[in-house]
């Protein structure tokens, strides 16, 4: 299972939870199962296309998958998964 | 000990030894207090971050500030904007206004200039030439990737901050691209996408945080100690008790619109100029001027006089059309409606009132 640690402004559409664990095989894998199980979610991470929105940088541990193999990223057991969207507020 | 002092022993004029302790903190020392002096830094927007930046960067003693800023003091910016206080929100101050006039009062050794405007394609070469360093307080992304766009333009540094909830991020940016904000966040995101003040609310603690994580920053780049700059993405989450830094790797700017293919589509105004839109935080809508000419606020007052109670100050002109909403118009012709968050009926009021 992978730890996908959620940001407190996404816990509202994630059930109230810090964090969720997933069986996946790697990143994309892993946010399908997650915006399946918390739909609410989905508009937040993914554009009308399915692509991932770009302003949600994703980290496997403390890479972005950018500089990874992007949703092909495998993940393993100890691997930790971030969410970091980019912050309007000033 | 002495308990009490006699306030005639209280220094009459500016002490010399107010920035002693920065002085003697050895990777800033005299020499790099010379150059923090000597610098001139825009703090863009005087909101949440931009008044704790300001405060803090004028207290370390940055020979000239500019502090810009598009808006008025608000009841529901006491909570966490430090720079201003119950008279400010009474009287519906100009941010940067009242809080160069409160930063006067905590320095008054050091050049502040408050600027009441809309920074945008149009103007962000004036407002901003001159700055050895710019202080991200924006309170949207349209105009950060502006500034990003006007910093690779000039090679001018800046240091991005955003906050949100509990959460924020730091990034200083050296304007020499890879990385630049775009690789960071390649596109502005949907407006339906985007958690702001409005919609997950913000804490003091954490704008304060962030604040200070970006003068800690701009104090390092301006004291000579560019080598210690922080090079990763400062990401906190202060709620859910984590914070972690985020590398940003050469991938990631391979293809960047803005550093690697140096296409400044947001400084050329192919993008994202200022539009109108739901103010971060509040029950208001900005309106955005169609033209750029200057408006004069003596005349709207005058067109507006038996239409509602009026104030007019040297930034703006307000109308209070009804008790619940005013319509505060700036000078370069934006419209600041209050009491709606709704932006056609923002938009109808602004046509009733203003129109043009």
């Amino acid at each position: 299972m992978t730890r996908i640690k959620l940001p407190t402004v996404y816990r509202v559409y994630a059930g109230d939870n810090r964090s969720v664990e997933i069986e996946a095989g790697d990143v994309g894998k892993l946010l399908d199962a997650l915006t399946q199980q918390y739909p609410d979610l989905k508009p937040h991470l993914f554009d009308n296309d399915g692509e991932l929105l770009s302003f949600v940088n994703v980290f496997v541990n403390d890479d972005n998958i950018r500089d990874l193999d992007g949703n092909a990223t495998e993940l393993g057991e100890r691997d930790e998964v971030f969410l970091v969207p980019a912050m309007a507020g000033g | 000990m002495n308990l009490f002092r006699s306030t005639n022993h209280l220094p009459m004029s500016p002490s010399e030894n107010r920035y002693a302790r920065q002085i003697q903190f050895a990777p800033i020392g005299a020499d790099g207090h010379d150059r923090i002096s000597q610098s001139r830094v825009a703090v863009l927007g005087c909101g949440a971050l931009g008044s704790v930046a300001a405060e803090l960067l004028g207290r370390a003693g940055v020979g000239h500030l500019t502090l810009i800023d598009r808006d008025v003091v608000e009841w529901t910016n006491l909570q966490r904007q430090s720079l201003f206080d119950e008279s400010d929100a009474s009287l519906a101050r100009a941010k940067s206004q009242a809080a160069a006039e409160r930063l006067g009062e905590i320095n008054s050794q050091i050049e502040i200039k408050p600027i009441v405007a809309d920074v945008t394609a149009d103007n962000i070469r004036q407002l901003l030439g001159g700055a050895d360093l710019v202080m991200d307080a924006a309170d949207n992304f349209a105009l950060r990737f502006l500034l990003n766009d006007w910093s690779l333009s000039t090679r001018t540094p800046w240091v991005h901050g955003g906050c949100v909830g509990a959460n924020g991020q730091v990034r200083l940016f050296t304007g020499q691209g890879k990385p630049c904000f775009r690789c960071l966040v390649p596109q502005p995101p949907p407006a339906s996408a985007v958690q702001t003040c409005d919609t997950a609310g913000v804490i003091g603690p954490a704008t304060h945080l962030i604040a200070s994580l970006q003068v800690t920053e701009a104090l390092k780049w301006l004291s000579g100690n560019q080598d210690d700059v922080r090079q990763t993405v400062l990401s906190v989450d202060l709620w859910s008790n984590r914070i972690r830094e985020l590398k940003l790797g050469p991938a990631t700017s391979k293809d960047c619109m803005a550093c690697a293919q140096q296409k400044l589509e947001f400084l050329d105004g192919e993008r994202g100029q200022t539009s109108d839109g739901v103010l971060c935080g509040r029950d208001a809508v900005q309106i955005s001027a169609l033209t750029g000419s200057q408006i004069d606020l003596a005349t709207f007052a005058k067109r507006w006089d038996g239409v509602g109670r009026i104030q007019l100050t040297t930034f703006f002109a307000r109308l209070f059309p009804d008790d619940e909403r005013s319509l505060t118009l700036f000078r370069d012709g934006r419209v600041i409606v209050t009491g709606t968050s709704d932006i056609s009926e923002a938009r109808t009021l602004y046509d009733r009132y203003v129109g043009g």
